[in-house]
């Protein structure tokens, strides 16, 4: 990037703020002329789904129970995910024999919709927290495994190959070019599986009859409140960007020291 | 901003046409994975876990009773209508984005926003808009599968040899002529890999509105098997959409080829 005068470059910058912000408030805006248009009982306005979000999380806090029930799955799924996922990522990457016998079902796996599948696996496991976790694991995994993988392979053959033919032990091999040159493709994967474990959380709760944030939805559902329906699917896309653009922070550190070790 | 998408590793490498010893041992893998799997069903006669060799027999009858062709036919519809205009609307932003800066920085946090967050929660309230007519399917077959659209062009257009739009301007090229004659084709290879992601966005899209909320259409068969506890129906589906979702692809990638042969 080009040097810019220091106090040019800030105002660049808040000027890009204002027009982010302004670009949301011109979509507000829109939403709300839209709704009283139409004056339809099934289209809240835009101040009331923001009234409706206010008295979820800070009037009658109704929103964070069910929001951690469903939290719960996601969260001990996406660890599930996490670790198992790396370790066969990791696996795959340097047991030829292995990636051979698994590839196949990596990629049925990648690419079968796995919706549909649902009843399937709550008919093994019935309507308990074991299924949704299972749930969010079967979405996540995979995901995990192929960026990881994908993440060991780009590291250059020849340099393992040098380490080896230098009588590197297979400990160090990974100690200081694997892992190092993985780290990357481990974030990468860590943050589409999170997106996906989420995504995961979602469809359960919306596909099944769930008890945290879909039952919260079918609740109000029942009784007219289209503004607190909407409210509810503002705060869990709210959660989800949060979580992953906290990832992707973290990725972009663990990306730069990664940088730092190679060159080392 | 660089964003890694869920499946472009893994569409690399397709994994079953490699040659030599990996394909044998991805076969035989494969092999191995279906007779257990119908030896494993057979012994244990579990309800969620149907053998093999019946869903075959699930698919044969429904595709021979036809109601695989009419849902089938109903859903695609949605499909090629949502792909249009998350094709249209994606490439304008993207163009846009990738042309102007002013307009990436500030749009870029809301399709990053989008394009991570989980789109089925907006099923709802697009159910809220449209009710249970087919543009609801629609608009979610859009959500999930516009913004990777729009992100891989951006990029395929920022990306865009800036030196080769410069010679073209010297030599008198108008603004359009350097858009449609340089810019634009040196961004289909990004283009076209974005594209191939939104088509596999878009079925998992389709299929996940349609459980959510439809009386026909591929989705709404396999809710309805699914509460009737016919897993090998429901299995059965799930290989259907699977080929349907493989020949989607291909053709995505003969068009690709077609266009961007030149490159070679």
């Amino acid at each position: 990037m080009k040097r810019v005068p220091q106090d040019n470059n800030a105002m660049k910058k808040i000027r890009t703020w204002i027009l982010r912000i302004a670009v949301f408030i011109v979509a507000g805006c829109l939403w709300e002329a839209f709704a009283r248009l139409k004056n339809s009982i099934l289209i809240p306005s835009f101040l009331d789904i923001l009234k409706a979000l206010t008295d979820l999380s800070f009037g009658s806090k109704t929103l964070w129970y069910p929001l951690l029930i469903s939290n719960q799955a996601m969260v001990i799924g996406f660890g599930i995910s996490a670790t198992l996922g790396v370790a066969l990522g990791l696996a795959m990457a340097r047991i030829e024999i292995l990636d051979g016998a698994a590839k196949p079902y990596i990629a049925i796996w990648v690419s079968v919709p796995l919706a549909p599948l649902i009843p399937l696996i709550v008919i093994a496991l019935g309507l308990t927290l074991s299924a949704r976790v299972f749930i969010v694991v079967f979405f996540s995994l995979v995901f995990v495994t192929v960026n990881v993988r994908a993440g060991i392979r780009s590291i250059d053959q020849r340099l393992v190959e040098m380490a080896w033919s230098f009588g590197a032990s297979e400990t160090q091999i990974w100690k200081k070019i694997l892992l190092p040159g993985a780290v990357p493709g481990i974030f990468a994967g860590l943050r589409i599986g999170l997106a996906r474990a989420i995504t995961g959380m979602i469809v359960v709760e919306l596909l099944l009859v769930a008890p945290g944030i879909g039952a919260l939805i079918l609740e109000h559902k029942g009784r007219f409140e289209p503004d607190y329906v909407f409210a509810i699917i503002g705060a869990v896309v709210i959660e989800a960007i949060l979580l992953v653009s906290i990832m992707q922070i973290i990725e972009r550190r663990a990306y730069a020291w990664s940088g730092e070790v190679e060159w080392k | 901003m660089e964003v890694k998408h869920e499946t472009s590793q893994s569409k690399k490498e397709s994994p079953l046409l490699l040659s030599g010893m990996s394909t044998r041992v991805e076969v035989v893998s494969l092999l191995a994975g279906i007779i257990l799997w119908e030896i494993a069903a057979r012994v244990m006669g579990l309800l969620w876990l149907p053998p093999a060799s019946q869903v075959a027999k699930a698919v044969v009858r429904m595709i021979y009773s036809g109601e695989i062709l009419e849902n089938l036919l109903a859903s695609l519809g949605s499909l090629a209508l949502g792909l249009s205009i998350a094709l249209g609307v994606g490439l304008t932003i993207g163009l846009l984005m990738g042309l102007f800066k002013l307009v990436n920085e500030v749009l870029d946090p809301y399709v990053n926003a989008l394009l991570i967050s989980p789109s089925l929660a907006f099923a709802p309230v697009f159910f809220a808009l449209f009710g249970l007519a087919r543009n609801t399917q629609v608009a979610v077959i859009v959500m999930y599968s516009m913004f990777v659209i729009i992100v891989n062009t951006t990029t395929g257009v920022k990306l865009a040899d800036q030196r080769l739009a410069e010679m073209a301007h010297s030599f008198g090229a108008s603004r359009t002529q350097i858009i449609t004659r340089v810019i634009l084709p040196a961004a289909l290879p990004m283009i076209f890999a974005g594209l191939r992601l939104a088509v596999g966005r878009a079925v998992k899209g389709m299929i996940n509105g349609e459980m959510f909320l439809a009386f026909v259409g591929i989705g709404a068969l396999a809710q309805r098997y699914g509460g009737q506890m016919k897993i090998a129906e429901v299995a059965g589906i799930a290989v259907i959409i699977t080929a349907v979702a493989l020949v989607l692809n291909w053709l995505v990638q003969n068009a690709e080829y077609k266009f961007t042969r030149w490159a070679d």
